[in-house]
């Protein structure tokens, strides 16, 4: 038989490596493919395990309503033994300091900053960040909302070019 | 036949190689681009496209912060590669953590209102389908 073409060596064993590469391949493929994956569970074996999901829940709800209806006081939780002390609650962010004097003039500078940016199509720039920053570390919470509300509405709707957001 | 093994067949046999690896999929995997997209309630596009991008202008964050008297605090802001800017902020504290999640692979998405400027939805999908920030 031998080599009727008569094509070089090289390109046969070529030819035949490429092509039992390519097999390998599709091989190694094939075996990674999970032959025996865990079956999906059907929409009746969800449906069971929320519904028992949820008497487990409406259970422990009940426990606690009853415990509670007793003491009048939520329980107290009791940590684990050996588990650490833990952190003294961060300060609630519900919570907002009254207004002062250096507050409300804080507060009229930066509306001001960005009314002028609005008006002026002055580019809200780092500068301009930083300049509002030294203005909103006295603000209360509900200044610095309104401040932030704003900004974002001004920039949002295209009045307010800006290349940098207000300071956090 | 350790000469004709070194001259013949070892460069077929490289060649062979380098067309397994080529074709293979050994180092495909899902991916996904996601540029950053400014509409008038919303912005979104992945961390790592924005920052790969071709442009110097499109860029996509979420930042928190919190101090004693304001408390927590956190803003998203998106920017277009035509240089429309969009942003939201929150003192929500669920979204503040959200937020605070976004890596350098991070898909994010939120929605605000237009009439206050605060979000109402933050969505951040960390995967391996978008393009570290590089």
């Amino acid at each position: 038989m031998g080599n009727p073409l008569r094509l070089p060596a090289k390109v046969i064993a070529a030819v035949a490596l490429t092509g039992g590469a390519f097999a390998l391949g599709h091989y190694t493929r094939l075996e990674r493919t999970p032959s025996e994956a865990p079956r999906p569970a059907s929409g009746e074996d969800r449906a069971a395990a929320r519904l028992a999901a949820l008497e487990r829940r409406v259970g422990e709800l009940t426990s606690a309503v009853r415990d509670n209806a007793h003491t009048g006081a939520p329980r107290p939780v009791t940590p684990p033994s050996g588990a650490a002390t833990p952190e003294p609650a961060a300060p609630s962010d519900d919570t907002d300091a009254a207004p002062t004097p250096e507050s409300v003039a804080a507060f009229d500078a930066a509306e001001r900053m960005i009314s002028d940016a609005v008006a002026h199509r002055v580019i809200w720039d780092e500068a301009k960040r930083e300049d509002l920053r030294a203005q909103i570390g006295v603000l209360s919470k509900s200044q610095l909302e309104t401040v932030y509300s704003h900004f974002f509405v001004a920039l949002n709707s295209g009045k307010l070019v800006a290349s940098a957001v207000p300071p956090l | 036949m350790s000469e004709w093994f070194l001259g013949r067949a070892v460069p077929v046999l490289a060649l062979g190689l380098g067309v397994f690896l080529a074709t293979s999929d050994s180092l495909a995997g899902n991916k996904t681009t996601g540029e950053v997209t400014a509409y008038p309630n919303s912005g979104f596009g992945s961390v790592g496209s924005a920052r790969n991008s071709a442009d110097t202008t499109q860029y996509i964050e979420c930042s928190t912060a919190v101090t004693p008297q304001q408390g927590h605090r956190g803003f998203c802001t998106a920017r277009d590669a035509l240089g429309t800017t969009v942003g939201c902020f929150t003192f929500d504290a669920n979204m503040i953590r959200v937020m605070a999640s976004v890596n350098a692979s991070s898909y994010i998405s939120f929605q605000f209102d237009k009439t206050t400027g605060e979000c109402f939805q933050v969505t951040v999908k960390n995967s391996s389908r978008y393009p570290p920030a590089i």
